[in-house]
């Protein structure tokens, strides 16, 4: 029995002794392959008990909330504000991220913050990551009224401020709500009209006769030709197989002023014709049209398959060359228009930190460029205020402000549909301004182009009334 | 049978004066123990912001641990001192596990330990012989089988899923038992006692047949057959790991009580055929083995559980996570079958082979009562057969953990949740604890020969 009783003890020892291995085995020379593996539930615990930080609008209301679950520390991020989603974005375990919660990931996940030795003592002690805080410069509210404003229409709209060129809000409709990500995920990506898309900063559009502002005052600035200027013939232009026609009234259109206040194409194919294609590109360049703007969110910018020195100046002057633009760029030649013709650098980001530290400001993207002279600028200016008095955007008139404001039509697409834009403008003070950019989708008739034009106008109402 | 009997003298002298050294050197392993519990529980407790009541169950802990010290003072003054140390640490790892993993069982599981040690403390009190033991095998036998028949007629399943094996027997909903365990135990004692008495002719009035040599089948015959009931019991009800455990106890005593390696041969063989026949007959077996040969395909359905214990283990690395801090959640019946790749991510290297250290202390401190009581045949495989019962189940879970065999449903003993597991398991640990003492009279000797039963030394 005693040989039996040592050899049974020595072969359970030696067993024992083989599960210590296997466990050195799992432990230590696979944990590495182990601990990557995409179905680690560990990884998305962490994932999940990141703390990221907050989103605030430019007055610190928080835009963004977390919620913390006191055992599992896994915490529910949600967005008291779904109209902000357009700038804000959102951050889904599933479904990555979008909008500043995509451009700011590292800052906001904590993953810049730390040293090589904190991040050790945090993972040695277990605490979760935290994340810094990003201070905006959209206001709250003139961003809801923006939403409000847009909603049952397929458009954008961006309101910035002038010469400091922070960004005040960034409309986009349809939208979608950053809380209920998760469960429509599906149809929001399958929907036609792209509510996830950023129509604001990505959507690239004919500008069409929104761009007589620049194209008045490129010709002012070389002394091609006076707003009173008379003009006969025609008004409206066929383009392929469409026509696109005039916003306003065609009755007494008889001077290139008059073509202006009621956004006539025809006219304007004349003057770009006059200016040549050299010095309308190098006056579309300046404005900032042939580039993607410097910004905080992704932006968009058209694919042209030859240089603008090369295009049809005609077709070029009244935004149906191969030109498109975004409403952001609309918005900054808005914010040109009222500042002496210089393009404002933008700024969406106003200011940082990283936990326990004080804020830190933020630099614009991009810098300011000046455009054509300030006189000329000052000529196109007073015939936008006419425009809202009495011509095109009349709709964007507010009692007791005075606003500047051009209404234009694009054709769209081959079905000849029409889109709609407004840009404008009213002074805060006298160094001060807010700029509008509005952009409607698919409107059913050169009537209704007004639409853009109200919504511009509440627009700079919301701003007037915020606390700038 | 000789060497059980003693002169009253010298009994008298071991009683008054109590074996210092071993009483020292248990209570020093009891406060390490303590400690670490202690310690591992304060932690959980502040990693979790429990509230600080909660920390009643390690008063319980503490409470049982000095009463089974001070009765082994007092009645086994000699008895071996590493054994109920050891034992205390791990249930009391285990008692910080189920608070850890299924925080709804840790009350049930703090009074299943006061039962337990009771009941183990009641071991002490039995009679240095354990004639009993040995002279009612059938009976015990029997019983067992009675009480695991029963499961087949009454048998519940906590859980109430109507698909589960039924495995254990309820009061109404109360409290569950499960039978197997008291089985396991009660096969133990009847093996011992059998094989004590026969295994001399078994060996020597072996059939020869040609080049073959087979033991007598008249001697052999009521061993099959009660252990084959046994076995019919277990796979009807579907707990085939249990039945491979049983297996492995039933080769390891005839093994170690004939010297015979042909019995080992013949059951390694017997248990592949097993395996290849199970594998064709049983949905459940031929899951086990597929999600052993091969889990990484099915790591999101089938093979599930052993690739989270994998990753949880490999989360552990060499220290661990800390206590409560790492997500073990994530495994199936974590605090049941898979307490070990708990104790793996949590713990790390370090802990498990804590746990390795001290089962293979517990394995080890068995067979040694073993081979020291070779005049004592019964109490030898006695003894021999706790420490393999013991050794072969913490190696049948654990080696199905890290994926070294296919999984078995069986408890890691003392550390796993489970009343019944418990419960045998410290029985077991009592018996051993009796046998390592075998010169101090029982409790009921004492009390007839008017001797003090409580006395307290200076």
């Amino acid at each position: 029995m005693t040989d039996s009783l040592r050899r049974l003890n020595r072969a359970m020892l030696a067993a024992l002794a083989l599960v210590a291995l296997a466990l050195g085995y799992w432990g230590l020379v696979r944990r590495g392959s182990l601990e990557a593996r995409d179905d680690n539930p560990r990884r998305v615990l962490e994932e999940q008990r990141i703390q990221r930080g907050q989103i605030l609008d430019r007055h610190g209301t928080p835009l963004t909330t977390a919620e913390v679950e006191a055992e599992s520390r896994v915490v529910t991020r949600d967005y008291p504000y779904p109209a902000v989603a357009p700038v804000v974005g959102y951050y889904s375990l599933q479904y990555g991220v979008g909008g500043i919660e995509a451009a700011y990931d590292d800052l906001l996940r904590g993953n810049t913050a730390l040293t090589p030795g904190e991040r050790l003592l945090n993972q040695w002690l277990h605490r979760s990551q935290a994340g810094g805080d990003i201070r905006l410069t959209i206001d709250l509210g003139v961003q809801q009224a923006v939403q409000a404003a847009l909603a049952g229409h397929k458009g954008a709209a961006v309101v910035l401020r002038v010469p400091d060129g922070e960004v005040l809000a960034i409309g986009s409709q349809p939208t979608f709500d950053p809380n209920t990500l998760g469960e429509n995920w599906d149809s929001l990506a399958a929907d036609d009209d792209a509510p996830l898309l950023n129509r604001a900063t990505q959507g690239l559009y004919q500008p069409g006769t929104a761009l007589q502002s620049i194209v008045l005052g490129a010709a002012l600035n070389t002394g091609l030709l006076t707003p009173s200027q008379p003009w006969q013939g025609d008004l409206s232009v066929v383009v392929g197989g469409g026509t696109l026609p005039c916003v306003g009234a065609t009755e007494g259109v008889d001077t290139i002023a008059q073509a202006y206040l009621q956004a006539c194409p025809a006219p304007f194919q004349a003057i770009g014709r006059q200016l040549n294609a050299r010095r309308l590109g190098a006056a579309l360049t300046d404005f900032g049209l042939l580039d993607a703007p410097a910004f905080s969110l992704p932006t968009a910018a058209p694919d042209l398959s030859i240089p603008p020195e090369e295009m049809d100046a005609a077709l070029t002057a009244i935004g149906q060359s191969e030109l498109t633009v975004s409403p952001l760029q609309m918005a900054m030649v808005a914010g040109a228009m009222a500042n002496q013709g210089r393009v404002p650098a933008l700024r969406l980001v106003e200011a940082t930190r990283t936990p326990g530290k004080a804020w830190r400001l933020e630099t614009a993207s991009g810098n300011p460029r000046g455009t054509i002279s300030p006189e000329s600028i000052e000529e196109v200016d007073s015939l936008m205020r006419r425009a809202v008095m009495s011509g095109d955007a009349r709709g964007a008139a507010l009692p007791d402000h005075l606003v500047y404001g051009h209404t234009g039509l694009a054709l769209a697409g081959p079905e000849g549909s029409l889109n709609a834009w407004f840009i404008g403008f009213v002074r805060l003070d006298s160094q001060r301004a807010v700029a509008v950019a509005v952009l409607i989708e698919d409107i059913r008739g050169p009537q209704e182009a007004s639409t853009a034009a109200e919504i511009g106008g509440q627009a700079l109402l919301a701003a007037l009334e915020a606390d700038l | 049978m000789q060497g059980d009997s003693h002169p009253p003298a010298a009994e008298l002298a071991a009683w008054i004066e109590p074996q210092a050294g071993i009483t020292r050197r248990e209570r020093t392993l009891l406060l390490l123990a303590g400690l670490f519990v202690v310690l591992n529980r304060v932690g959980l407790l502040l990693a979790r912001q429990e509230p600080w009541v909660n920390l009643w169950a390690v008063g319980v802990w503490c409470a049982c641990a000095v009463t089974w010290h001070l009765v082994l003072n007092r009645l086994l003054p000699k008895r071996d001192p590493f054994i109920m140390p050891v034992v205390m640490l791990l249930a009391g790892w285990g008692l910080t596990l189920v608070a850890r993993l299924a925080p709804a069982f840790a009350t049930r599981q703090t009074i299943w330990l006061v039962i337990a040690s009771g009941a183990a403390i009641f071991m002490m009190t039995l009679p240095p012989r354990l004639r009993f033991l040995q002279r009612f095998r059938y009976t015990w036998l029997l019983a067992g089988l009675l009480l695991l028949g029963a499961t087949l007629l009454f048998g519940v399943n906590p859980s109430g899923d109507a698909f589960a094996p039924r495995l254990w027997l309820g009061l109404r909903g109360l409290i569950y038992f499960q039978p197997s365990e008291l089985l396991k135990l009660l096969l133990i004692v009847f093996l011992a006692s059998y094989l004590a008495e026969k295994r001399e002719i078994i060996v020597e009035d072996q059939v020869k047949i040609g080049p073959w040599r087979l033991p007598p089948l008249s001697y052999v015959g009521p061993l099959l057959l009660m252990w084959g009931f046994c076995m019919i019991l277990l796979v009807r009800q579907r707990d085939l790991g249990t039945a491979s455990l049983f297996f492995l106890i039933f080769l390891a005593m005839l093994y170690a009580s004939t010297d015979q390696i042909g019995y080992l041969i013949a059951g390694a063989v017997l248990l592949i055929l097993a395996g290849l026949v199970g594998y064709r007959l049983f949905g459940v077996v031929r899951l086990r083995v597929d999600t052993w040969w091969n889990p990484w395909p099915e790591a999101s359905d089938r093979a599930f559980q052993i690739v989270q214990s994998l990753l949880a283990i490999a989360a552990g690395g060499l220290f661990g996570e800390g206590v409560g801090q790492g997500a073990p959640i994530y495994i199936p019946v974590v605090h049941s079958d898979f307490v070990f790749a708990a104790i793996a991510e949590e713990w790390g290297l370090t802990g498990a082979l804590g746990v390795i250290g001290c089962m293979a202390v517990l394995v080890s401190r068995a067979m040694r009562l073993a081979l020291h009581d070779e005049r004592r045949p019964f109490h030898a495989l006695l003894a021999a057969g706790i420490g393999i019962a013991l050794g072969a189940q913490t190696w049948m879970i654990m080696a199905g953990v890290t994926k070294i065999i296919p999984l078995t449903g069986v408890t890691l003993p003392f550390v796993s949740y489970g009343g019944s597991s418990l419960l045998s398991s410290f029985i077991m640990i009592g018996l051993l604890l009796r046998i390592s003492d075998p010169e101090s009279q029982s409790f009921y000797t004492r009390r007839r020969a008017g001797k003090p039963i409580i006395e307290f030394a200076p």
